[in-house]
């Protein structure tokens, strides 16, 4: 019989089905969606690489968003504490590890966005014009031309990220101040906004000259690359991410569902969109590279900030419209995915400490945005300390290898692990088929427990032979930083300790139960 | 990704050493010459300077490259883009992108294109459908 009580009003509950949907799918969808698929298509194959891609979604993203759900429907609580239900303490450290690693990429993706926010500004005053400097060596004489990697150096260089970093940390507090009240409200705007940006700049990709050529030069496959072993990585790996496992977010928003939610539709739904935005964006991202020449392989960072940018600045109509509807997107994407990584921190706080969401929020927010401010501030204080200007990224890219390539997957194994052989995924599958029309087969058990764990774990210790081994040492150590050598064997060190004290102190602290109701979830009482 | 981003500063930052211009010509005489290089068609490539060797280098950057060699006939020679897509093309002066159309639509790139949209927008539109569809068990209403 279906179990109709919802979680305890204190901690917050969604209003309608439509309001989940937005704001996990929101939370899925953020700054890489928008490029990440795109450049990894390039790389791998174009077309081919939806070979992988659609393997990785269905034997690897789908089941664990399942899961994660499961852990939030059923325990109503978030990710660390519905871990302990399930598994005991040592799923609570785990839970809290992921939730301090989530602090740490919450740092840096906020000066990300703030960055993000200062080309906005930009779009509308001088980033997409003539007569760009920087104080980088090669920079400083003004450009002829429109240059948006000029203008990216010299704005990071200026005071101006820094105001950024705080507004945008003031925005996602303000959108979290109630919950999931204001969340829902923010969403019903974000997110249907994000789609129609993104629709807008895929007809303005395909009007442009070679722009279906651009979009048909993303989907024909070439097969040269599918035996490549790191094509496989690269999808299982981007499928995790992409999704935002791992992170403790998906748990989070699960936990203010009424506990007969339907998770296998709900987790299908968030991850089809995901996907589907993530397939028309690279079909607007391919078709605007391929008009102008430019090289889709990159980063994140160089994608959206010089690629893309310098694209639209070839537009011979409506530059500056383009160019603040792009970094609008962005922001708005980045936001979404922000408010759900803070709440995913906040949320736990509650739950464990008996705190108010205001405290909690302070909790996160004060050093959430030192952190931003901290990864801001290198370019600002010296952009010279590295000889060629670019220390605060080497920072910022040594920090997200560690702690958001590790900590997702590393997190992804053991909760599969844990849930599949200490709880037992059986018990999680008769759970989740009380309440849903697509019933889960033992093949279900079998992923949980075997096949995303070796997975996983291949994927894992690949990426960690390849950082250990390819850069002539640990991963960075090639990078010419005079004086600074010493970080990227530091960086990993710091983020594993700094995370991994958090943890600690976090389970070893007493919980205070708020909603008594939410007691019937734990690996007795749950019916195999 | 610090690389990739001296990379991307390289590529745009710092002015092109090498000017190379595509000049897309027609297939036979009389015919009109197409606006942009497209596969299969003649290019006449223009270069500043005489260069030794030119090279294109077909999907740059990527994990699957494929370079092919030309022989450069003084500053001025033609080429026939043997397929479509983003290729570098690399003289001794420099290098410059180029994107090269499809002569004809690949039927494989639209059979993946409609597959996956298929996938994709067909298994959202489905899950949506249940979502919505009165007998879902949550308690929730579907919209406030």
């Amino acid at each position: 019989m279906a179990d109709t009580s919802s979680p305890a009003p204190e901690r917050g509950a969604w209003k309608s089905k439509m309001g989940f949907i937005l704001a996990a799918s929101g939370s899925a969808i953020g700054l890489g969606n928008i490029v990440f698929f795109a450049s990894n298509a390039y790389q791998y194959g174009g077309g081919a690489f939806y070979l992988p891609y659609f393997i990785a979604l269905f034997v690897l993203g789908i089941p664990v968003m399942i899961t994660e759900f499961s852990l939030g429907t059923m325990t109503g609580k978030s990710f660390p504490l519905a871990l302990q239900k399930m598994a005991g303490k040592k799923g609570e450290f785990v839970g809290w590890w992921s939730i301090a690693s989530a602090l740490t990429i919450t740092m840096y993706y906020i000066t990300i966005l703030g960055w993000a926010l200062s080309m906005l500004f930009g779009a509308v005053g001088s980033l997409l014009e003539p007569g760009a400097t920087a104080p980088f060596a090669g920079m400083e004489e003004p450009t002829a031309g429109p240059s948006a990697v000029t203008w990216f150096f010299g704005m990071i260089a200026t005071w101006w990220p820094m105001l950024a970093v705080v507004a945008i940390w003031g925005v996602t507090i303000l959108l979290l101040w109630k919950g999931t009240e204001t969340i829902e409200r923010a969403v019903r705007i974000f997110v249907p906004l994000m789609w129609l940006f993104m629709i807008g700049l895929v007809i303005n990709g395909l009007l442009q000259p070679g722009g279906v050529d651009g979009v048909l030069y993303l989907f024909t496959p070439n097969l040269d690359g599918i035996a490549d072993v790191r094509v496989w990585q690269g999808a299982f790996a981007q499928m995790f991410f992409s999704l935002s496992l791992g992170l403790g977010t998906m748990t989070a928003y699960a936990s203010y569902l009424p506990k007969d939610a339907d998770n296998v539709n709900n987790s299908l739904l968030v991850s089809f969109l995901n996907c589907g935005f993530e397939y028309i964006a690279g079909v607007a991202i391919f078709a605007l590279l391929f008009v102008y020449a430019l090289n889709p392989a990159g980063t994140t960072l160089s994608l959206s900030f010089f690629a893309i940018p310098q694209g639209i600045a070839g537009f011979s109509f409506g530059v500056k419209f383009f160019g603040v509807f792009f970094f609008l997107l962005m922001v708005i994407a980045g936001l979404t995915s922000a408010v759900s990584l803070v709440e995913g921190m906040a949320s736990p706080l509650i739950d464990k400490l008996g705190i108010t969401r205001a405290k909690a929020l302070t909790m996160v927010l004060v050093p959430g945005i030192i952190g931003s401010l901290m990864f801001a501030l290198p370019t600002i204080i010296d952009p010279t300390l590295s000889g060629d200007g670019t220390l605060g990224l080497t920072l910022l890219d040594l920090v997200d290898n560690w702690a958001f390539r590790y900590s997702l997957l590393t997190v992804g194994l053991l909760e599969c692990l844990l849930l599949g052989w200490v709880l037992g995924a059986e018990k999680i599958r008769a759970a989740v088929n009380v309440h849903t029309k697509f019933k889960l087969g033992v093949w279900f058990d079998w992923l949980i427990k075997l096949i995303i764990p070796v997975i996983l774990a291949l994927v894992l210790f690949g990426t960690l032979w390849q950082d250990l081994t390819l850069d002539g040492g640990i991963y960075g150590s090639t990078y010419d930083m005079p004086g600074y050598g010493w970080l990227p064997a530091f960086i990993p060190v710091a983020w594993l300790l700094f995370t991994l004290v958090i943890a600690g102190i976090l389970t070893s602290r007493k919980t205070v139960d708020l909603s008594p109701q939410d007691t019937d979830a734990s690996p007795d009482t749950l019916a195999a | 990704m610090r690389f990739l981003l001296i990379l991307a500063v390289a590529a745009f930052s710092l002015p092109a050493t090498a000017q190379i211009q595509f000049e897309p010509q027609p297939m036979e005489a009389g015919a009109e010459a197409p606006d942009a290089p497209v596969q299969g068609h003649p290019v006449r490539i223009i270069l500043d300077e005489p260069t030794e060797s030119v090279q294109v280098v077909w999907r740059p950057n990527s994990a699957i490259p494929d370079t092919v060699s030309l022989d450069p006939e003084g500053t001025s020679f033609l080429w026939t883009p043997s397929r479509a897509g983003v290729a570098t093309v690399i003289t001794d002066a420099g290098s410059q992108n180029v994107s090269v159309r499809y002569d004809e639509f690949p039927g494989s790139g639209i059979l993946v294109l409609v597959l996956a949209a298929c996938i994709l927008f067909g298994g959202a539109g489905f899950a949506m459908g249940k979502l919505l569809s009165g007998d879902n068990p949550v308690a929730l209403p579907m919209d406030t």
